[in-house]
């Protein structure tokens, strides 16, 4: 489980302040949202996956898509949003 | 001599001992990803290191030591507050993980357990060692950190293969092979011999497990007592201990003890920690439907020295506002106002099973009835809205201040991040990723 605090997500519906439920331990597919290790940081991407490159897809136009240098380490993969009012 | 193999079965029955690598260390590397990579270490509210990560055991940082000392050999390391919580999240995590394998499992500590893999390789379509990996392989990337796991026939010799590689090693020990792994272990490695008995053992000639193992049996008999005979016996490849699947529900003692920082000599603030303890143990003893008979009360200066006392109850009692009556005399007879005292603890003694029984001449049932039911209530009242929602007045200026102030006052990260809808004392169950996810 993890809060998110930024609004990379925001045209996937994840809004700043959401609940992220979580499940570690799977392998990820083309099109999950995942959590990964950027910059020792947590960050919540799409996992998107073409040929043999993997990289990670904010949805949000702000944003430009992270092609990772060397491994890509994925933390989770996001099964649910919680939002409370 | 030295080249033959103890047994010549190699699996009468398969057992493994699984085991957290610096696991509350762990716990946080995994949930963080500023601290990967990195040395850090628990137990900052103690003021000594509960748990190192490997980096910060690789920089000779050990257990036990204190936080000045920490700052000396390793002053990049990050020094954390305990989590209680999170580490028994992900402790109940590992044992359900071991038990979809099996469910002759035993929850042996907070980061470990043996469990009975007999028997599995035909239901799973695996061998031994492949469950073994199997399961390592699950722990690792489910809870997100290593473990390290040995395989065996036995408990004993389970445990010696967990500790073989770490951190994350996989041993596999088939009775066959005991002899290898015991040729170079010091006996006192081996589980259940402790300092006394390396001793003894060493004066009789005996240096190496190896060397223990190979003894006779008659040999053993007359110069051991009846566990070490079990261990020689299991060491030789022989099952000897159950693996113990039912959850501890019985208790000889219970012991609640907790430090405060600054030390402080103020009578009713010490005395307000020692009644917070007593809370506490009554808490655990009705938990268990036990009762105690007598208490030892201590306090520790601020230069470790002890003073204790032990109280003699009239009867069985569970109820803290009790016992804090009857030791508050006691209390006062080793209270000295010229000390600064930076703990005070408890025991509760002579445990039995709390039972009301029939009205006598001496015992007032009706009184103990009345307060079992109020005491019902208070555990009521704090299961919904968490523990010491309701406490005693004697305990009053404990709860007043943090436990420690200053630096080592700083509170676990997951209890300053609530999430919307959880207090201070109640949290949603489930483990938290930490920093900020963007």
């Amino acid at each position: 489980m993890l809060k998110v605090s930024g609004d990379s997500m925001i045209d996937a519906g994840i809004m700043p302040g959401d609940i992220a439920l979580v499940e570690r331990g799977t392998n990820a597919r083309n099109g999950d949202i995942v959590i990964a290790k950027v910059d020792e940081e947590w960050t919540i991407k799409y996992f998107r996956k073409k040929g043999s490159k993997v990289f990670l897809e904010p949805a949000n136009k702000k944003y430009k898509p992270i092609f990772p240098e060397q491994d890509l380490e994925i933390a989770a993969i996001v099964k649910a949003i919680i939002r409370k009012y | 001599m030295q080249q033959e193999p103890l047994t010549l079965f190699s699996f009468p029955r398969a057992i493994i001992h699984v085991d957290g690598d610096a696991f509350f260390a762990s716990c946080e590397q995994s949930r963080n990803p500023k601290f990967q990579g990195k040395p850090v270490i628990t137990g900052k509210e103690r003021g000594i290191a509960a748990s190192m990560s490997y980096e910060a055991k690789a920089m000779g940082v050990k257990r036990g030591m204190r936080i000045s000392e920490i700052k000396k050999v390793c002053p990049n390391c990050i020094l954390l507050p305990s989590d209680y919580e999170t580490y028994s999240l992900l402790s109940k995590r590992l044992f359900s993980i071991v038990r979809r394998f099996t469910p002759e499992v035993e929850e042996y500590g907070i980061d470990e357990c043996f469990a009975d893999l007999t028997g599995l390789r035909r239901p799973l379509n695996m061998s031994y060692e492949k469950i073994a990996e199997t399961i390592k392989k699950t722990l690792d990337s489910e809870l997100g950190f290593t473990f390290s796991v040995g395989l065996a026939p036995n408990k004993v010799i389970a445990k010696i293969a967990s500790k073989w590689k770490k951190p994350s090693g996989l041993t596999v020990i088939p009775g066959r092979n005991i002899h290898l792994f015991l040729e170079n272990l010091p006996v006192n490695k081996v589980w259940g011999i402790g300092p006394q008995t390396t001793a003894y053992l060493n004066k009789l000639g005996i240096k190496t497990a190896l060397e223990f193992a190979r003894k006779t049996e008659e040999w053993v008999k007359k110069h051991l007592t009846k566990p070490f005979y079990e261990i020689w016996q299991e060491l030789n490849g022989n099952p000897v201990y159950k693996i113990q699947t039912q959850e501890k529900n019985n208790y000889q003692t219970i012991q609640k003890v907790k430090t405060f920082t600054p030390p402080s000599n103020n009578r009713n603030f010490v005395f307000a920690q020692l009644s917070k303890n007593i809370e506490n143990a009554c808490i655990k003893a009705r938990r268990y439907k036990l009762a105690a008979k007598s208490i030892i009360i201590f306090l520790r200066t601020h230069n470790f020295l002890d003073y204790g006392i032990e109280v003699r109850f009239s009867d069985l009692t569970h109820f803290p506002n009790e016992i804090v009556k009857t030791i508050e005399p006691a209390f006062d007879q080793i209270f000295n106002n010229k000390l600064r005292y930076r703990s005070t603890g408890v025991v509760l003694l002579k445990l039995e099973e709390f039972k009301i029984e029939q009205p006598d001449l001496f015992r007032n049932t009706l009184r103990i009835e009345k307060m079992e039911e109020l005491f019902k209530a208070v555990d009521s009242v704090n299961k919904k809205y968490g523990k010491h929602a309701i406490f005693l007045g004697s305990s009053f200026w404990a709860h007043k201040f943090s436990q420690h102030l200053g630096e080592r006052g700083d509170i676990p990260q997951r209890k300053i991040e609530l999430l919307k809808g959880e207090t201070a004392r109640k949290r949603l169950g489930i483990p938290r990723f930490m920093g900020s996810v963007t």
